[in-house]
Order: C-alpha cells, then structure tokens, then sequence
C-alpha cells in the first residue's frame, strides 16, 4: 500500500519558524506556498552550540543553519524511495541554485573537494531539491564530515527500507540534528574510523568553486554523465568533460546508481 | 534556456490529454496515462490540450514544455528546483524534481 507523504517542515519548528517566519509546508495546502526567498542568516556559523568535541574548526559549519535550511521532502512513498535506482529519478540540483546555498551561507570562495552542496534530508530518505533541504557540508571537519553524514544516510536507508525504521521518523532525525541522529543509530559518540575518510582532499592548483566530491582515500571523485549514467574516475577521458554531469564522490554516484565507465 | 535533458527523456512524445489546476498544483495527464504535477505560482496556460511533448527546457523558475506543433507552454514553477514530479499510469515514480 503506498502512503504518500506530504512535504513537511522538519526542523526544530520553534527556531525554523521563528527565526526565518518561514510557514510551514504542507502539500496540498490552498495557499500557493511562498516564494523560495530564505531569509539571509549568519555566514556559515553553527545553529546551536555543538557537543563538546565536535568541531575542529570554527567556519565551516557541521550542522546546517535551521533558519536556512529546515528541510524539505518531496511527495514520495516508502516504495518509491527503496525502488533501486530511485536516486537516478531525481534531478541534479542545478548550479545556480548550488551557487545560491553557498552565497547564502557566506561561503564566497572554496577549493575542489572542500565542500558539497549537501541535502539535509538525502535523496534516497525522500528528500527535495528545495533550497529549503540544501547546505554546504565540509569534507574537511572532524570529526564530522560529508563522509560521516553519508555513512548515517545509507544506514538509514537501510533500515527504512528493510521496514526496521519509518521513513517520517528518519526523514525528522536527519533533519533535526544529523550528528545526534548518528550517535543514536551507530551507537557511538565520535564516528567511525572508516566513516570519517582522510582530513583534507588533494591539493589542486585551479580554484574551482563549482565543483564537488573530494579526492580523498577511499573515495574518489568521480565525474558522473548525467545523461548515459556512467561516470568517470579522474585521469579517464571524460573526467569532467561531457556535456552534461557534475562531480560527486564515487561513493555517491554508485548510491545513486551511476556505473562506472570501462577502458577510456 | 537549457533543455532539462533528463525530464525531457521521461516525457518527450507523450500527448496531453487533460490539464487540471488544483491548490497550486498543475496535473497534467497524458494520453499514456502517466501524469505531471508541476507546483506552480500563477494561472497555468489552458492551451496545452492535444499537445505532443518535443522538448523540456527550464531555467530558474519558467519551465517550458515545447510541443511538437510549434507551441510553447510556459509555467512558472514556485521555486527553481522541487516542483515536478511525473508518474506512469501504475504510479510508479519516472522524475521527481
């Protein structure tokens, strides 16, 4: 039986709401939603304290601005979402739009691999395209990284869709406090030594504030062709030249069903 | 304005059949059964009946859908990115935005 979820506002409703006036979303709702304007909040600072520990370094932030990003959700069913090849359905997040989150959080200028446009609600627990569900998460902090936050993400989807988990309730954890939410499920204060890859990707002579993914042991950034559904690992041919793609972590683009590209 | 390759792939050659406009959203039914649910702000162009599906191009908010006759439809989506979503005639999931 397929129980379509509505979109909803997830996050610390108290601090979303009153910090951005943003109204609550809901599909199905009379009223044309609002216009998707965020109201600008503090570059790139933490919404909250974080636990002791957390953070080793003071700019880039680790938990997403709840008045910026709260978190969004498409209208999909646990069906859907635990379809193999679900992730491949959805679109890329156009690089405007990427542009927007990083100039909303104050992030002016970034190297290869340092950051990825993330989704708070991952793709594959149902979550949108909104700007609403989009921050920049660092491949750099630690303990906590992209890496650790993609670790929780297919823990989650594994126990959603093997019926372990409701989807609403990790679309809510994920949302709330990934950080928090990745101490309940691996039950564990500090992450995973296999979670948390290497500190820093490699050292690249060009700037190039568009691209994602980080070169980093054990996961390599691949150029995925949107289009044919291969992608590319660095050194091949295509790497970063078909006409449609964009970078992500090998790790990423197999999660989203991508193929890896034989010979070149 | 860039063609939305991947929307494009899912709904090119399909014929509209109805378009109904509810609670800001656009469904727009295809003769194959599958069906397209746009959020959108505004009133949606009524035109479109009959309509075969050439291309999808798309840049910020306008979401064109060109048709093989030569016509344009023109939406305006709420925002640039979550709002189209395109399910065959079981339901099952072929695009979401």
């Amino acid at each position: 039986m397929k129980a379509p979820l509505t979109s909803v506002c997830l996050v610390g409703l108290g601090l979303a709401m009153i910090g951005s006036g943003m109204a609550c979303r809901s599909a199905g709702t009379v009223a044309p939603p609002p216009p998707p304007v965020r109201t600008p909040g503090p570059p790139a600072v933490l919404p909250e304290q974080p636990a002791p520990g957390t953070m080793a370094r003071n700019s880039p932030p680790i938990l997403p601005d709840p008045n910026l990003t709260p978190g969004d959700t498409l209208d999909v069913t646990l069906e859907d979402v635990c379809t193999p090849g679900y992730s491949r359905k959805v679109r890329h997040v156009p690089i405007e739009v990427k542009r927007q989150v990083y100039a909303e959080y104050g992030i002016r200028h970034h190297r290869p691999g340092e950051y990825e446009v993330d989704h708070l609600i991952s793709l594959e627990l149902g979550g949108s395209n909104s700007i609403r569900n989009l921050w920049p998460e660092s491949f750099e902090t630690q303990p906590w990284n992209a890496r650790v936050k993609d670790a929780l993400e297919n823990e989650l989807h594994r126990l959603v869709c093997s019926r372990q988990l409701d989807l609403r309730t990790a679309q809510q954890e994920i949302a709330t406090n990934w950080i928090a939410a990745y101490k309940k499920y691996f039950h564990t204060d500090r992450p995973r030594a296999r979670d948390r890859g290497r500190s820093a990707p490699q050292e690249t002579a060009e700037t190039d504030t568009t691209s994602e993914g980080a070169a980093a042991e054990g996961n390599v950034q691949v150029w995925v062709n949107t289009r044919s559904g291969k992608y590319f690992r660095p050194g091949m041919r295509h790497y970063g030249k078909t006409k449609e793609g964009q970078f992500m972590s090998e790790a990423e683009a197999i999660r989203q069903g991508y193929r890896a590209a034989k010979g070149d | 304005m860039a063609r939305n390759q991947k929307l494009t792939g899912v709904i090119q050659g399909r014929t509209i059949a109805d378009m109904h406009q509810e609670d800001g959203k656009l469904a727009i039914h295809f003769m194959d059964g599958s069906t397209m649910t746009v959020k959108i702000a505004g009133q949606a162009p009524a035109d479109g009946v009959g309509g075969t599906i050439k291309a999808v191009r798309q840049k910020g908010t306008t979401l064109n859908l060109d048709l093989v006759d030569g016509r344009t439809l023109s939406l305006q989506t709420v925002e640039p990115t979550a709002s189209v979503m395109v399910r065959d005639k079981n339901h099952t999931l072929e695009y979401a935005d």
